[in-house]
């Protein structure tokens, strides 16, 4: 089935609007950054429903946690709490790095064409870790 | 004649894969995502209970009739006009979203139907379909909600003066348990008649460039003639929504309920689930599309001039 939608859905944005997005999409990461390294790793317990309910930690229970004790410098500790959030955040940052060169004509093919692969193996990894982590017993608690 | 289920299912998702993921683009995402957020959000009807819920707390705290004063009249003359003007407000937002998710129903039928994301030119140009569909709709809202509250006021009335001891109860019985049956089936009707306009007249207007009235005149005489299909149609989408709803739960419970977050995050969840929007958008006219030609809401070529509005692509040249 063809649409052409290739065509008919190009980008028909201004240079402009397009940095302008570029730009608010990187203060939104840095700000995303700064919350994260604000905030206590030792609290936030009890978020996760499928903990409450079922006792069990969800694929992506600790990444916030995580991501703190990686922003405070903690790495192997981040590691130990959740071996993906590492590479979450190195994901946003080389997607954001992405689109800068593929706006600076640095990069000629799009990088948001590989979004749906990215988010494909993400999720199949955190759930690859999430069974083996099940079996293992070290699930965040 | 022999109607499919599967086919237009199958259809309406290489369509929506076609859309979205071949290439994928950020911007049409985004772009449609706008689209199914005007289209979908609201036309859901968000906060009726709240208010209900507030009018009925006060109502009760406020009311206390022997023995009067000032100070007892004082709280009712000052929330009354403030209750009168939060359901005058309330109604006016109602009303505007209810033209918003009017309009919107077309700019996303267009997105669906020319695998195109714009929003201005595709709501300017389809305004007065939106228009009709908007006062069709009100019409609508309002004669079945006058006849659901006269057959529950009708009900509560009969279970009042049993338990008032006007009738025998054991005689009361059969009227309040018909009064609640007799609400589910109009409830059922009302929304099986919200889906055929959603999923079919909706469509045929774009495709004709013609208004409500017109559009359901057309469909008709072809609900009359295959009304059992048109009831398994109900049924399919039914099972899709507790399929799809299941899903998405499982993902919710998965991502810390960050999932839910962005789900239930107005325009944010429409560009989440984009997939599912533009697939249930072009289930109906695929499905529709088995019926003739004239019902074709899917196909190549240059829009024709109409009389209310450039009809769609399917629309002959």
């Amino acid at each position: 089935m063809s649409l052409a939608a290739g065509h008919a859905l190009a980008p028909a944005g201004s240079p402009r609007g397009a940095w302008l997005a570029w730009l608010v999409a990187g203060a939104a990461l840095a700000l995303a950054w700064a919350a994260v390294a604000a905030s206590d790793p030792a609290t936030g317990e009890a978020l996760c429903a499928l903990r409450r309910a079922g006792g069990v930690a969800c694929p992506t229970c600790g990444v916030t946690r995580a991501l703190t004790l990686l922003a405070r410098g903690a790495w192997r500790e981040s590691l130990a709490l959740h071996p993906w959030a590492a590479a979450l955040a190195l994901q946003a940052v080389a997607a954001w790095v992405a689109w800068t060169a593929w706006l600076a004509g640095r990069l000629r093919a799009r990088p948001d064409r590989w979004v749906p692969h990215a988010v494909a193996a993400n999720l199949a990894v955190l759930a690859a870790f999430w069974l083996a982590r099940l079996a293992a017993g070290t699930l965040p608690r | 004649m022999s109607v499919s289920y599967i086919g237009p299912l199958q259809r309406a998702i290489a369509r929506a894969r076609s859309i979205l993921f071949e290439p994928f683009r950020l911007e049409t995402w985004l772009v449609l995502g706008f689209a199914a957020f005007l289209s979908d959000w609201f036309s859901g009807g968000w906060g009726h209970a709240g208010w209900e819920r507030k009018v009925g707390g006060w109502h009760h705290g406020a009311v206390h009739l022997p023995g009067l004063h000032l100070h007892d009249l004082l709280p009712a003359l000052v929330w009354g006009p403030l209750l009168a003007g939060l359901i005058v407000l309330a109604v006016a937002v109602g009303l505007v979203f209810l033209w918003l998710g009017s309009r919107g129903k077309f700019v996303l039928l267009e997105g669906v139907a020319r695998g195109r994301a714009a929003i201005v030119e595709p709501w300017n140009r389809t305004a007065p379909l939106g228009n009709s569909l908007f006062l069709w709709k009100l019409g609508f809202s309002v004669v079945s909600g006058l006849l659901m509250l006269g057959l529950i006021f009708a009900t509560i009335g009969s279970a009042l003066l049993g338990w008032l001891g006007f009738h025998e109860r054991v005689a009361m019985a059969p009227p309040i348990l018909g009064g609640i049956a007799l609400v589910g089936f109009v409830g059922l009707l009302v929304a099986f008649v919200g889906l055929l306009l959603d999923d079919f007249v909706v469509p045929l207007m774009y495709r004709h460039g013609i208004r409500a009235g017109e559009a359901w005149r057309r469909f008709l005489p072809l609900l009359r003639e295959h009304l059992g299909q048109f009831v398994l149609y109900a049924l399919l989408v039914l099972v899709l929504f507790v399929a799809v709803g299941a899903v998405v739960v499982a993902v919710g419970f998965a991502t810390c309920c960050v999932g839910f977050l962005l789900m239930v995050t107005p325009y944010v969840g429409q560009v989440v689930l984009l997939p599912l929007h533009v697939a249930y958008r072009a289930l109906g006219p695929e499905f529709l599309a088995q019926f003739g030609p004239e019902f074709q809401v899917f196909a190549s070529g240059p829009p024709a001039a109409a009389s209310l509005a450039s009809p769609g692509p399917g629309a002959p040249a």
